[in-house]
């Protein structure tokens, strides 16, 4: 209560200075925690994608010659993930599916309109936690006879039909020429809930991609599996990377010369978020230095700030720190006294940092965290569960507690330090 | 003034120290930011071979199996298909050219990797080249515009290819130094790689391991970009054959005539009519799409790193705006005498102003030194080579970003002085002195 006070009466003597420490901290913990939320929006677990601390992505997949000088790389074909990812022992599901593609929908004498649409398994309903708000799944027979049916999500159904729950059982036309089911309709996904994001999915086979097109292991799909359990993740990831070793016999009976590259496939959540290119293996080490470093830099900049203002602070109030020195106050006590009245300053300027934060992403999270603007012409919904999730909010308190550190450590240890009778007397600067 | 400034910012060194130092991390941190904007705008400024105004790609569609119109007893295929719509696109009044390519459309992003060799006159092998293949039909030249190094035209460019000869970029040999003498070399470097001695026309080369088929080096173009942030690709232009189509599916590309693609009226016919006019089988022409207008997806990347840049810059801007301002109050509090004793002496309220403004700057001006020798390390370990997608140092990208850096700082230390500044200017002198 006392440190209150004392900061009260503080930042009423000093309002401005008192502004501009709340203020540069809070500006800090917000830049810092979009930093943070960008990295988090890959691999954070809120539903359709729960189980991400649990999968294992077959995004794509590179051939090359022993010397890795050439090398023809892609997705892979679906037989290969068949082959390879289909009944490990320890997993509860798994899924293949294909790109994301705009394709036209319409119903009735509703215009034709373009919808984020995707070709999945039936694998793909067990693997995404997805909520159905009518209808269900199509099921592994159904995809088998390549039937025309489909999944929407509520904001497509309410397009073509107006009312979701009434959308099970209608017909759709897809691209000109095609006509499908509704089958369910589930809630509408995020682009950050990638690989589960789309508008529409269908039994893949139906519509656009040939199950048997691709005979060797390059191809068009993607796979995701998800372990029963943590603790055989790692024996389900050597199983499947043993698999990926059989299929080696497959890829020289197109060239010799070639085979699977040796990147560390299948790829946990956080690995496959870094696969930008299909050609090289995901630098994981390489991006979490690069975050570290440029979080470092976020907090470096604004403690040198506020160190220097509170050393300022700090050098009014030598005289009370003399005093306090002559009544018998204990230099450890004096240090941690400084340290704590400067944390709470801390922690208020944090807190408005994480309102900033939370306003900021509703307002422009699309335009802070996603390459394309209206990507694939749906606006990412960041879902609060992700905003306040436990890790967003560990960020900002330890990023707080180490700003704090950093910006008072110097000046408190030297304010605890002086001598009490030149303090008093004035002859401290 | 200027001495007794420095003597007073020296005096204040404890409190300058905090301020020196924040002003010197961010100023290298904008400088290597803003020279990694400079190096993507530097390469955006090199020439390209292709013009891409008023150029289309056309969808080529297939029709599904249920479709009512859907004719199983035609068997064309979707190759076949492609190339009998092609030629009747060439009719369009709309249309000035049109071809095929898949290496050759820009904005794709589409790459292939090959190496040729380069045979002297006795037939042995001086060179090996490692280059992208860009597969391209004579009408590949008309469409986007394509002209020879030398002057020659679209046309001439063309039948170069017609005879069956093929084309290199004129940095082809860019790192094969030992062809050319080093002076040769370093006009080629100067010219930013756009031009190369011509007697690499003629010579014969054969590509990659097929030592049987021998090619003519017919002519030289400047360097393909496959978008506007590319670095200049060496490359290979040989004529694309049906086979090679066989396995790869190409892309139709057209030029329109200028009235047509104002407001897109060839896109818009198209979608309209593709299905009744362009229908080959069960394939038809369903759309086309600008060139120009493909490059947003293609450059999203680099504009994703653009407005990453601008806003770690904004943060940091503001945080140097927030230093100077906390920092600049408390002086202007423990001044309040020494200002008093200026005014007192003659100073005049302007005088006072440009006192605190200069101090700020001078202040920023003695961390330039050590800035533009971090700079200058940074360059040197190449540790920026990435952003500037190995494009060779040149003064540009070094001492450019560092004017605007400080720029940008010495904006920022006059927006952070300025209320400071005028609140010691509206000091009373003899108000604060009244307890003197």
């Amino acid at each position: 209560m006392k440190y209150l006070q004392q900061l009260w009466r503080e930042m009423k003597a000093q309002p401005l200075i008192g502004a501009v420490t709340v203020g540069g901290t809070a500006l800090a913990i917000f830049f810092l925690m979009v930093c943070i939320m960008g990295d988090l929006v890959t691999t954070v677990p809120v539903a359709p994608v729960s189980g991400r601390p649990l999968f294992l992505h077959g995004k794509y997949l590179c051939t090359q010659d022993a010397g890795g000088g050439s090398c023809m790389s892609g997705h892979a074909s679906y037989r290969f993930y068949k082959t390879t990812f289909g009944n490990v022992p320890h997993t509860k599901a798994y899924a293949i599916y294909g790109e994301v593609g705009q394709r036209e929908f319409s119903a009735g004498d509703v215009a034709p309109q373009a919808f984020p649409s995707r070709d999945v398994t039936e694998g793909y309903w067990d693997v995404f936690n997805f909520r159905f708000i009518a209808g269900r799944p199509f099921n592994a027979q159904e995809v088998e006879a390549n039937l025309p049916v489909v999944v929407v999500a509520e904001k497509v159904a309410q397009a073509l039909f107006g009312d979701p729950a009434k959308a099970v059982g209608k017909e759709v036309m897809v691209d000109r020429f095609t006509t499908m089911k509704i089958v369910g309709v589930v809630d509408n996904v995020s682009l950050i809930a990638e690989p589960a994001y789309a508008g529409v999915w269908m039994p893949i086979g139906a519509h656009g991609i040939d199950r048997t097109e691709y005979e060797g292991v390059l191809g068009n799909v993607m796979a995701t599996v998800l372990v029963d359990e943590p603790a055989n993740f790692d024996a389900v990831r050597s199983e499947i990377a043993r698999r990926y070793q059989a299929q080696n016999t497959l890829v020289k009976q197109f060239n010799e010369e070639y085979e699977i590259a040796d990147f560390g496939y299948p790829f946990t959540t956080a690995e496959s978020a870094c696969e930008v290119s299909s050609n090289c293996p995901p630098e994981l080490a390489e991006h979490q230095r690069s975050t570290l470093l440029l979080c470092g830099l976020i907090l470096l900049v604004p403690a040198i700030n506020l160190a220097g203002m509170t050393s300022s602070r700090l050098r009014r109030r030598v005289r009370e720190f003399g005093v306090r020195r002559a009544f018998g106050c204990t230099r450890s006590r004096l240090l941690m006294d400084i340290m704590v009245e400067n944390f709470i300053l801390t922690l208020i300027g944090g807190a408005i940092g994480v309102v900033l934060c939370a306003v900021g992403m509703r307002l422009f999270g699309e335009y802070l965290l996603f390459a394309y603007q209206g990507y694939l012409g749906t606006n990412p919904e960041i879902p609060f569960s992700m905003l306040f999730h436990w890790q967003t909010f560990g960020v900002a308190l330890v990023s707080c507690f180490v700003l704090n550190i950093i910006s008072s450590g110097v000046p408190a240890w030297r304010a605890s330090r002086i001598a009490p009778v030149a303090a008093i007397g004035g002859a401290v600067k | 003034m200027k001495r007794k400034l420095l003597t007073q910012i020296l005096n204040e060194w404890r409190s300058n120290i905090w301020l020196a130092l924040e002003m010197l991390l961010v100023s290298v941190i904008v400088w290597f930011m803003l020279s990694g904007v400079y190096a993507y705008v530097a390469r955006a400024m090199l020439p390209n071979c292709v013009d891409t105004t008023d150029t289309y790609t056309v969808t080529l569609t297939s029709l599904p199996s249920e479709a009512p119109t859907f004719n199983p007893a035609d068997t064309t295929s979707a190759l076949d298909a492609t190339y009998i719509l092609v030629e009747r696109l060439r009719r369009h009044p709309g249309v000035e050219a049109a071809a095929l390519s898949l290496l050759g459309v820009p904005n794709r992003g589409n790459y292939m990797g090959s190496a040729f060799n380069t045979l002297d006159a006795a037939g042995d092998t001086i060179e090996n080249t490692g280059v992208a293949v860009l597969d391209v039909t004579p009408e590949w030249f008309r469409v986007f515009r394509v002209k020879g190094i030398n002057g020659e035209s679209s046309e001439e460019m063309a039948r170069i290819i017609e005879r069956g000869e093929v084309i290199v970029t004129s940095n082809v040999m860019y790192w094969k130094k030992k062809l050319y003498t080093n002076e040769l070399f370093d006009t080629l470097m100067r010219r930013q790689f756009s031009r190369i001695p011509t007697d690499l026309v003629g010579c014969r080369i054969w590509q990659d391991r097929d030592t049987t088929t021998r090619r003519r080096v017919g002519g030289i173009v400047v360097p393909y970009r496959r978008y506007a942030y590319d670095s200049p690709t060496q490359s290979l232009l040989v004529p694309a054959t049906r086979e090679f189509y066989g396995s790869y599916s190409p892309t139709i590309v057209v030029r329109v005539k200028e009235g047509y693609a104002d407001g897109e009226r060839f896109a818009r016919e198209l979608a309209a009519q593709g299905f009744e006019h362009y229908r080959e089988g069960n394939h038809f022409l369903s759309g086309a799409t600008s060139i120009a207008e493909q490059a947003n997806q293609v450059n999203a990347n680099a504009h994703q790193t653009f407005r990453t840049f601008g806003i770690i810059i904004v943060f940091l801007l503001l945080s140097v705006f927030l230093g100077l301002l906390g920092a600049f109050w408390f002086r202007t509090q423990q001044r309040m005498g020494e200002i008093a004793v200026r005014k007192v002496n003659g100073a005049t309220s302007t005088d006072i102003f440009r006192r605190f403004i200069g101090e700020g700057l001078l202040l920023l001006l003695s961390t330039l030194p050590i800035t533009a020798l971090l700079a200058w390390l940074i360059n040197k370990a190449e540790i920026n080579m990435p952003l500037y997608d190995y494009l060779y140092f040149d003064w540009g990208l070094y001492l450019l970003p560092l004017a605007a850096t400080y720029l940008l700082m010495a904006l920022m230390i006059v927006a952070g002085v300025w209320f400071p500044a005028r609140k010691a200017m509206a000091i009373e002198a003899a108000e604060a002195l009244k307890d003197e």
